[in-house]
């Protein structure tokens, strides 16, 4: 690693040249909670390290046009504070909150949690419920958007350029009647990585106590996070009542036999989502 | 490369590997061995420090990241002969054992009480959510923020 060179654009102009020195032995730097340990670790040792620290126009929330923009440099913390997130997308507020420890969600970051891909991040199935879409750079200043299920291919892939990056995350807000939540279980009560994770995403009929437009987003099941369009079929149009809870905990016990048959951890993950489907539910009403 | 900041109000200009860790930089570079290493994956919180404000694991912090920033470390706490408020209550409580996690313990709570100087037990538990201690138990820790947050 002795010739690693790092890269400290101070803006957007700036990172957009340093991308153009980007190779497929380059990284991305944001919080660092996964690529500093990945390097002390040995587990990549890039030649060229683009730091988005100094990079503060990627550092934001704003609400716009019926939709929550977030910089891709927005930490948990901003995140978790920030009041127009709580108003119109809880369920992510709820995830940034419940990220490892106060001192991981000062430095980590919405963008590095999407650029990591890891099976068990906890805003990836909160994105898919959320239907919020990535937007993307590359060298040439070039703009696309994607589904956070196109960005993401597998266990630590996207389907990102060496000379791209994530600058914003764009969530079209949810309307008064919606609900939603996140849920997570771990192996300890507070700063745990996901076994599981559930986000419940439903609209809400006050008069005829119906859900509709349901969205269930799972993670830590398989290499990558999914929406459960079985099950949500299954809850569009539904009475909001305990039985439905427990329709939900069966149903989602059943995907998660058909999504990791054989897996040592099936036994115990067909169970526990049970348990963290009816407290999904609770917090709903 | 060459990288500027402040550590503990003073400037610094350096000349560091790229690749370093900021704990590397902190103790082996500008002997502020205060700071420690425990597991070096974030999950002890014994490298705690404060940039610009907010604590964070100085373990997973790469060294040009700190540029134009500001640090404070345990180092930072006592000054011109004086202890910290909270080191005087880690003290009288007894709340220092082997004395290992105490840094990051120190630093965890400082941050929050810059924020917010009067927090509720809730917010001082998650404020120190992400420090391992072996030894005291954590009451004892708690109590002594708990002591200085009820200080006017
Ligand atoms: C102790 C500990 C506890 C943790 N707890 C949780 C938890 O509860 N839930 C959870 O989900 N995660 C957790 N994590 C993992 C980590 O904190 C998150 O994944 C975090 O979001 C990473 O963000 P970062 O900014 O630190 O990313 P970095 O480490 O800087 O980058 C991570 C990856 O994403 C890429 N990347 C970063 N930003 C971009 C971008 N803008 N565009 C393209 N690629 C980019 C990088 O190249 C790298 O591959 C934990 C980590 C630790 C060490
Ligand atoms: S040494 Fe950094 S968190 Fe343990
Ligand atoms: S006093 Fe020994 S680890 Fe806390």
């Amino acid at each position: 690693m002795g010739n690693t060179v790092v890269l400290t654009p101070d803006n957007l102009s700036e990172l957009r040249e340093a991308l153009k020195q980007a190779a497929p032995n380059s990284k991305i730097l944001a919080g660092g909670t996964d690529l500093v340990l990945a390097m002390h670790e040995n587990r990549c040792s890039p030649d060229l390290i683009i730091d988005l620290s100094g990079v503060k126009e990627l550092k934001y929330v704003r609400l716009e046009d019926g939709h929550l923009h977030i910089g891709a440099v927005t930490t948990f913390t901003q995140i978790k504070e920030n009041e127009f997130v709580r108003k119109h997308a809880l369920c992510l507020t709820e995830a940034a909150a419940l990220i490892g420890s106060n001192q991981i969600r000062n430095a980590g970051t919405i963008g590095g949690n999407i650029g990591n891909a890891s099976p068990a991040g906890d805003t990836i199935p909160v994105l898919m419920a959320l239907e919020a879409r990535i937007r993307v750079m590359d060298s040439l200043g070039q703009v696309e958007e994607k589904d956070v299920d196109e960005l993401i291919v597998g266990s630590g892939k996207t389907s990102l350029k060496c000379d791209q990056v994530i600058t914003e995350v764009i969530i079209p807000v949810l309307g008064d009647d919606y609900r939603s939540t996140f849920v997570k279980l771990g192996s300890r009560r507070a700063v745990t990585i996901s076994k599981l994770n559930i986000a419940l995403v439903v609209k809400y009929n006050h008069v005829l106590n119906t859900i509709s437009d349901v969205r269930v987003g799972l993670g830590a099941i398989g290499v990558k996070a999914f929406r459960d369009r079985r099950v949500e079929e299954i809850l569009n149009g539904q009475q909001a009542d305990d039985h439905l809870a427990q329709v939900l905990a069966e149903e989602l016990s059943m995907t998660v036999q058909k999504a990791i048959p054989g897996r040592y951890s099936l036994p115990y993950k067909k169970e526990a989502i049970k348990g963290l489907a009816h407290d999904a539910w609770a917090n709903l009403s | 490369m060459q990288i500027e900041f402040k550590v503990n109000g003073k400037s610094c200009s350096l000349d560091i590997c790229p690749t370093m860790r900021l704990i590397d930089l902190l103790r082996d570079e500008l002997g502020l061995t205060g700071t420690k290493e425990g597991c070096g994956e974030g999950e002890c919180g014994a490298c705690t420090v404060i940039i610009d404000g907010e604590a964070v694991n100085s373990c997973l912090v790469l060294a040009p990241q700190v540029r134009g920033k500001e640090i404070i470390t345990v180092e930072g706490l006592a000054g011109d002969g004086e202890l910290d408020s909270l080191q005087q209550k880690f003290i009288e409580h007894s709340a220092v054992e082997c004395g290992f996690c105490t840094p990051g313990m120190l630093m965890s709570a400082k941050a929050l009480l810059m924020k917010n100087p009067h927090p509720s037990e809730e917010e001082i538990r998650q404020a120190l959510a992400g420090n391992l201690c072996r030894c005291s138990g954590y009451s004892k820790i708690i109590e002594a923020v708990k002591d200085v947050a009820s200080l006017s």
